[in-house]
């Protein structure tokens, strides 16, 4: 996983992060499981930068 | 509006959609962001499944975001545009899983974008999506990948 500079911050974050609008049961019902399973699939591939729309998650 | 945001230099990241399906921010944004050490996050890599080359004139949806790409959608003739020049991509890579990763390294590698945001709907996507951030593309790949969509 190349690693960029998170602009005047200066943080190195993942080049490729996880969007998690589509397990917040925007696009359809996903199920906790499956919701779990691709947060950390991502972690192991290094996407460490999540998108906060995980709040999402709840509603 | 960005610029008015940041009059007084105080924005630090901003996130905007950015595709290969949405040039938009390449004019202006994306360059007024780098000059100004404004983190950009990309969200919309796939242009919501787009990029992914599942679907075709024959697809439907039934999800809330979607909905407008079907036949009565508001949307449906962009859609079908859309389609017509995903499959003129795929055309010049070897398989939809190198689509996927062309699209999003398309995103992430601009030099302006920090990083790039994938929506997965499983572990298996999200491995895909990841599986992009190991290779930057550089300005003659990218810009191939834009002639052809075209």
């Amino acid at each position: 996983m190349h690693s960029k500079t998170f602009g005047k911050l200066g943080w190195p974050v993942s080049a490729v992060g996880l969007g998690t609008w589509n397990i917040g049961n925007q696009w359809g019902v996903i199920d906790e499981a499956t919701a779990w399973a691709t947060i950390r699939s991502a972690y192991d591939a290094k996407s460490g930068r999540c998108d906060p729309r995980l709040r999402h998650f709840d509603q | 509006m960005l610029k008015r945001f940041n009059s007084n230099g105080t924005c630090s990241v901003v996130q905007t959609d950015y595709s290969l399906l949405n040039l938009a921010a390449e004019s202006d944004f994306l360059p007024y962001c780098q000059q100004h050490g404004i983190a950009v996050m990309a969200r919309g890599p796939l242009a919501r499944g787009l990029l992914s080359g599942r679907y075709t004139e024959e697809s439907t949806f039934h999800d809330a975001v979607r909905t407008s790409w079907n036949d009565d959608g508001p949307d449906r003739r962009k859609f079908l545009q859309q389609v017509t020049q995903v499959q003129k991509l795929a055309r010049v890579v070897q398989s939809r899983s190198e689509l996927v990763r062309s699209a999003v390294a398309y995103s992430s590698s601009h030099p302006a974008i920090s990083v790039s945001i994938p929506g997965a709907k499983s572990a298996a996507q999200a491995r895909m999506n990841a599986s992009a951030g190991k290779t930057m593309l550089t300005a003659a790949e990218r810009k191939m990948l834009v002639h052809a969509l075209s």
